[in-house]
């Protein structure tokens, strides 16, 4: 009996895991130009995802990003982001999250905690996110994420530009993921 | 001091709008050579800002002017002038109101285009009206910068041919705007 109770964790179905549709999905951001918003989003990501929504304190979430692949639909604006005083991506071509706990909040509301690494310093955030199966499409589930970080916490933005003036101290994450089952 | 114009000179409305815009418009071609000849820095961000929302404001000008002429008659043309020399000053000056609707109005499509907000002075945003679209952006740069020199020698032209009323024919046309 005791050993039943021991071995019940493994008998656990395995974790679903999930993969992501490119086209259908984005990892963006609304940062503040003299206090008015604009948007950008990155195109070059991979997504890790194993998550079922009945036992969400074992679901896993990863994600790398390449900061040169930002896009804010300005050529200028985006080739000055890939400088040392913003992403620096020549020295830190990536960006990661990677969670540490799932906790679920109603049916489709979780949140997850994680490490969001970028420009080499780390910090824990929380990102509260929806788990929605989408109705015309078996299988299909789509996440979407939202929070808000101060890039100050990653150097984002250094030197004459650790300033508000003109470009905001938060930056919105903002993301949409279309997921199916591997 | 009239507000409005009567047969012998502009009225104080029509004057503080004139100085007012020919003021704003120097400051305007100093802001925009400065700025664009300034590395990328939070001060050169800091007076795109200010050229972008000033610009908004002189289109507004411009327009107002415009409803204020044709709702106000104007101070007659001097009597001993040639019917040619009324049309073309008439045509000279349509021309300067329509470089100075063309001008923040092709501001706003490169803004627009760029995908950059436009804050007017932190009161209201200013509407994008076209979506982002880097070909549109780089077409409104060149025409913005065509504009602004045709803008400058037509503003010396307009200068010339007050001075040349004033100082060569002797009559009261500059004085009128005084």
């Amino acid at each position: 009996m005791l050993t039943l109770l021991f071995y019940c964790p493994s008998s656990y179905p395995a974790n679903p895991r999930w993969q992501i549709s490119s086209e259908q999905s984005r990892l963006g951001f609304t940062a503040y130009y003299d206090g008015r918003p604009f948007e950008g989003e990155f195109h070059s990501y991979q997504v890790e995802v194993e998550f079922d929504p009945q036992y969400p304190d074992r679901g896993e979430l990863k994600c790398i990003i390449e900061t040169a692949s930002v896009d804010t639909k300005n050529r200028e604006r985006d080739e000055a982001l890939r400088l040392q005083e913003w992403f620096n991506s020549t020295h830190f071509p990536q960006a990661t999250f990677r969670s540490l706990s799932i906790r679920k909040h109603d049916e489709s509301s979780f949140n997850v905690n994680g490490e969001l690494t970028l420009k080499g310093q780390t910090r824990i955030i929380d990102i509260p996110f929806q788990w929605n199966p989408v109705k015309q499409q078996a299988e299909r589930v789509q996440l979407t994420a939202s929070t808000r970080i101060d890039r100050r916490d990653f150097n984002i933005g250094s030197g004459e530009w650790n300033d508000d003036e003109t470009i905001g101290f938060e930056v919105d994450i903002v993301i949409t993921l279309m997921l199916k089952p591997t | 001091m009239p507000w409005r114009n009567s047969a012998r000179a502009w009225g104080t409305g029509a004057k503080f709008f004139h100085w007012g815009s020919a003021i704003t418009i120097m400051l305007m071609f100093l802001l925009g050579i400065i700025m664009i000849n300034l590395p990328l820095s939070p001060l050169k961000l800091e007076l795109f800002i200010w050229h972008k929302a000033i610009g908004i404001t002189l289109l507004g000008v411009a327009l107002m002017r415009l409803v204020w002429r044709w709702s106000s008659s104007l101070p007659a043309p001097p009597r001993d002038l040639s019917k040619t020399a009324v049309r073309l000053a008439r045509i000279g000056h349509y021309w300067l109101y329509a470089l100075m609707i063309a001008m923040p109005f092709s501001g706003w499509v490169i803004n627009s285009a760029a995908n950059f907000p436009l804050n007017w002075f932190d009161i209201f945003e200013v509407p994008p009206i076209v979506a982002p679209n880097p070909d549109v952006e780089n077409l409104a740069k060149q025409i913005h910068l065509i504009l602004a020199i045709v803008l400058g020698v037509s503003i010396a032209g307009h200068i010339l041919a007050a001075l040349y009323h004033h100082k060569i024919r002797r009559d009261d046309v500059l004085q009128k705007m005084l």
